[in-house]
C-alpha cells in the first residue's frame, strides 16, 4: 500500500508541474531510431541546446528492419513516432506506405525555406539523392557508408603483403589469401560470403563493382546479363573456391574469427571500426583499406547508411521536427557522429572539423576516398527486395561452395529475378 | 427459496447442495466469474486469429490503407511456393530429431534422478538452467561453438584428427546443429515434467517390482516407470511437437534460413513474408496452416489422453 501511495503521489507531482505549463511547454518530439551505441550523447547535446524542443528518445529498434515494422505498426495504431531514423534502403517502401496512408512528409518545403546557398554549403547532391523517391527529397542523410576491407595487419605483413600497397584487385587479393592460407595455425585468408547476408548488401558490391545495375532498365529483369556481369560471377566463385574459403548463411562467424585474429580479410561497413576496434583491444592491428573494384572505370560502390525522416504531422511540430533534423545534420554534429562511429559525415562542411581527426586515424579516412564510386543503394521496385534476395542467395551460396558454374549461377538468377518481377 | 428453508438446519451437510432454483444464480455466478477470463481470451487470441484468417483471403500489405478480397488466391499460391514446402519440410525433419531425442532423454535422465536424494536438487537445476535463458543471446554462444575454425568443438575434433564438422555453415549439418541447440533448450523442461509426473507413481508399486527381481535400471523403466507415466509422455511430447514447430530464435540469429535455405522453418518464413516483404495477406494464410499444424498437435493430445490406459 505504501508504494502505491508514493507513486501516487510522484504521479500527482509530476503532472502538477506539467500541467500548468502547458501553454509554453517546449514541444516534444519522439525520436525513434535503432540501436545505434554512440546516439544518447547526441540527443542529449540536442536537447541540452534547444529550450523549445525536447526529444523523447525511444527505446531503440534491434535494427534497421525491425524499426521499419514498429514503425509501420505505429503508423497503423496513430502511435507512430515524429522523426525516424530509417535506412536507405528502407525509406523507399516506407514511402509507398506514408503515400498509401496520406501520411507522407517531404521535405523539400523546408529546404527550399533555407534557400539554395545553405543546401549547397552543407549537403552534396549525391548524397542528399540518396534519401530520395522519386525525385522528391523524403529523408535527410544522417549517416553514410561505403564497403571497405578490414585487414589483420600482422596477418597481411607475415604473408608478405602491405596494407599500404593492397591489392587493387581481386585477383591480388585472392593470391594475398592463398599466402595467408598458407601460414598455417587455423589462419584464414579471407571471408567474403556474398550470400551470407539477410539482405543483398554484399552482392550489390559486387554487381556494382563490375559497373553494373541490380536490374535492367524497365525493371524487367537482371541488369547484369553481360559480360561485366559474369566477370562478377567468375570472381564470387575464384575468391571463395581458390581460397579455400568457408560459406557462412550469416556474417557473425566470420566477423567472430576475425576479432579472434584468425583472418585476414573481411568486407563490412566503416560504422563498425569503432566497436571492432574496442573489440579487438591489442590482439592485432586492424586496419581498413578500399574495397577493390572489378571494373576500375566504370565500377561502383552501394552507400549505405541511414536517414532522418519526418513523420510528424502538426506544422508546430514539424517545424520543430525539422529543427532537429538540421541539427542531427548540421557539420558538428556529423563531426561528432563520425568521429563515435566510423560513418562518413553527411555534411560537406564537417571536413573542416575532422582533418586533423582523420590525418591521426587512417582506418577512418578509407571510406572516404571511395567517394568518386558511391552509388546509390539499389532499391527494388514494389518491395520485392526480399523475394529477390530469396532466391539470389542460395544461388550465390552453391556458386561460391564450387557446386555451380558461373554461366548456371547467371541462369538461374537471370530466371529467378525475371519472375519475381513477371509478378511483382 | 421456500425449499431450502424448509429444511431443518441440522439436517444440512457441510457444504449445501445446490438446489434447483440455487442453479440458476450459480450458473449466473460461475458464468460472471469465467466472464473475465473468456472476454480476455476471446480479445488476445480467438479474435486475432479470425482477422487473420479474413487477412489469409486478401491481398493486403502491412502497413497500406486499402485491400481487396481475392479469396484463396493466397493458398493455391501457397500450393505452388516451393518454399512454402521446403519450410515445411524442414520443420517437419527438425521436429522429428528434436521431440525424440529431448523427450527419450529427459525420460532417463528423469528415471536416473528419482532415487537420488541429496543432488536430486543439483542436478534438476543444472538441467532447468538452459530453459531460463534467453536463447536469442545464447545463440551467439552457440555460434561460437558450433564454429568451424576456432569453436571448441573444431579443435577438439581436430585433436582427434578427425575433419571438424561446421555446422551451421554447411548446409547439410545446420539443420543438425540448430535441432542440438533446440535439444539442449527443450530437454531440462521436458525433465521436469517428467520428475512432476513420477511424483504420480505409488511408492509400493516400485518396492513390488523391486521384490520381484525388477533390479535393473532398464527393466524398471521399461516394464514399471515408462507404462505408469504414459499420460505424461503424452503432454510433454505434444508440447515438445509444438515448441519444436516454433522455432524461430535460432534461425534468425545463426542461420537467416541458410545456407542456400537449409533451415527455413515455417515460422521463420511466415516472419519474412509478413514483415520483411510486407505481404501480410499471404503471411496470414502460412500463419492459417502453421496454425492448423499447431492444433493437429493438440487435438492428437486430447484424443491420446482420452484413450483409457490399462496397467
Amino acid at each position: 500500500m505504501f508504494k502505491l501511495k508514493t507513486a501516487l503521489a510522484a504521479t500527482a507531482a509530476i503532472l502538477s508541474f506539467a500541467l500548468p505549463a502547458w501553454a509554453d511547454t517546449p514541444v516534444t518530439l519522439k525520436f525513434y531510431h535503432p540501436q545505434l551505441p554512440w546516439i544518447g550523447a547526441v540527443i542529449e547535446s540536442f536537447n541540452a541546446t534547444h529550450k523549445d524542443v525536447v526529444i523523447e528518445d525511444q527505446a531503440p529498434a534491434e535494427n534497421y528492419s525491425a524499426g521499419d515494422q514498429n514503425v509501420i505498426r505505429g503508423l497503423m495504431t496513430d502511435s507512430a513516432p515524429d522523426v525516424y531514423l530509417a535506412s536507405y534502403s528502407g525509406v523507399p517502401s516506407l514511402v509507398t506506405i506514408l503515400k498509401d496512408r496520406k501520411l507522407d512528409v517531404s521535405l523539400g518545403k523546408f529546404i527550399q525555406q533555407e534557400g539554395n546557398s545553405w543546401v549547397e554549403k552543407n549537403y552534396s547532391d549525391a548524397l542528399l539523392s540518396l534519401a530520395k523517391v522519386g525525385g522528391e527529397q523524403y529523408a535527410m542523410p544522417f549517416t553514410a557508408s561505403l564497403p571497405i576491407v578490414y585487414v589483420n595487419k600482422e596477418l597481411i605483413e607475415k604473408a608478405g603483403g602491405s596494407v599500404d600497397q593492397f591489392p587493387t584487385t581481386w585477383d591480388g587479393v585472392i593470391e594475398l589469401a592463398q599466402k595467408i592460407n598458407k601460414l598455417g595455425d587455423g589462419n584464414i585468408g579471407l571471408n567474403f560470403s556474398v550470400g551470407g547476408l539477410s539482405d543483398d548488401w554484399f552482392w550489390q558490391m559486387v554487381v556494382m563493382a563490375s559497373g553494373n545495375s541490380m536490374l535492367n532498365a524497365d525493371a524487367t529483369g537482371i541488369g547484369f546479363d553481360n559480360e561485366a556481369g559474369m566477370q562478377a560471377l567468375r570472381i564470387t566463385q575464384d575468391m571463395a573456391v581458390k581460397t579455400d574459403m568457408t560459406v557462412y548463411a550469416t556474417p557473425t562467424p566470420a566477423t567472430q574469427q576475425f576479432l579472434a585474429g584468425k583472418i585476414g580479410m573481411v568486407i563490412e561497413s566503416p560504422s563498425e571500426i569503432v566497436g571492432y576496434g574496442k573489440a579487438i583491444g591489442d590482439r592485432f592491428t586492424m586496419r581498413t583499406v578500399k574495397f577493390p573494384l572489378i571494373d576500375a572505370r566504370n565500377g561502383g560502390l552501394p552507400a549505405g547508411g541511414a536517414a532522418l525522416m519526418m513523420l510528424a504531422q502538426d506544422d508546430k511540430k514539424q517545424a520543430a521536427a525539422w529543427e532537429f533534423i538540421k541539427y542531427m545534420t548540421s557539420a558538428e554534429t556529423q563531426a561528432t557522429v563520425s568521429k563515435a562511429s566510423g560513418y562518413m559525415p553527411t555534411n560537406k562542411q564537417a571536413a573542416d572539423f575532422l582533418k586533423d581527426f582523420y590525418a591521426a586515424n587512417p582506418n577512418f579516412q578509407t571510406a572516404f576516398r571511395e567517394m568518386d564510386a558511391a552509388r546509390p543503394w539499389f532499391a527494388y521496385p514494389n518491395n520485392t527486395a526480399d523475394e529477390v534476395w530469396k532466391g539470389v542467395a542460395p544461388v550465390l551460396d552453391q556458386l561460391q561452395r564450387g557446386k555451380l558454374s558461373p554461366e548456371d549461377a547467371m541462369t538461374k538468377i537471370r530466371d529467378h529475378v525475371a519472375s519475381v518481377m513477371a509478378n511483382k | 427459496m421456500t425449499d431450502t428453508m424448509a429444511v431443518p438446519a441440522a439436517s444440512l451437510p457441510a457444504v449445501a447442495p445446490v438446489s434447483q432454483t440455487d442453479g440458476g444464480s450459480y450458473r449466473v455466478h460461475a458464468y460472471a466469474f469465467s466472464a473475465p477470463a473468456f472476454l480476455l481470451l476471446f480479445a488476445t487470441v480467438i479474435a486475432p486469429v479470425f482477422v487473420v484468417l479474413i487477412v489469409s483471403l486478401t491481398n493486403y500489405k502491412l502497413g497500406h490503407a486499402s485491400l481487396s478480397f481475392i479469396g484463396l488466391g493466397n493458398y493455391a499460391r501457397l500450393l505452388q511456393d516451393p518454399y512454402f514446402w521446403n519450410a515445411l519440410k524442414n520443420s517437419a525433419i527438425y521436429t522429428s530429431i528434436v521431440v525424440p531425442i529431448s523427450v527419450g532423454l529427459a525420460l532417463i535422465i528423469a528415471a536416473l534422478l528419482i532415487n537420488r536424494t541429496r543432488s536430486r536438487r543439483f542436478y534438476e537445476v543444472i538441467y532447468f538452467l538452459p530453459v531460463t535463458s534467453t536463447l536469442t543471446a545464447m545463440s551467439i554462444v552457440w555460434s561460437y561453438l558450433l564454429n568451424g575454425n576456432i569453436g571448441p568443438l573444431a579443435k577438439l575434433m581436430t585433436s582427434l584428427g578427425m575433419k571438424p564438422f561446421d555446422f551451421l555453415a554447411d548446409g547439410d549439418l545446420a539443420l543438425i546443429g540448430l535441432a542440438v541447440i533446440g535439444i539442449w533448450h527443450l530437454l531440462g523442461f521436458n525433465l521436469i515434467l517428467f520428475l512432476a509426473g513420477f511424483t504420480t507413481i505409488p511408492k509400493e508399486l516400485m518396492d513390488a517390482a523391486q521384490l520381484d527381481g525388477i533390479d535393473s535400471f532398464w527393466d524398471r523403466l521399461r516394464y514399471v516407470i515408462w507404462p505408469l507415466i504414459a499420460p505424461t509422455t503424452i503432454v510433454v511430447v505434444a508440447i515438445s511437437c509444438i515448441q519444436a514447430f516454433q522455432a524461430f530464435d535460432t534461425v534468425a540469429v545463426l542461420t537467416n534460413g541458410g545456407p542456400y535455405g537449409a533451415t527455413e522453418m515455417l515460422l521463420y518464413k511466415i516472419n519474412q513474408d509478413s514483415f520483411i516483404g510486407l505481404k501480410a495477406g499471404y503471411g496470414s494464410a502460412l500463419t492459417v496452416i502453421y496454425l492448423s499444424l499447431i492444433g493437429l498437435f493438440s487435438i492428437f493430445q486430447i484424443l491420446a489422453s482420452n484413450r483409457k490406459v490399462h496397467f
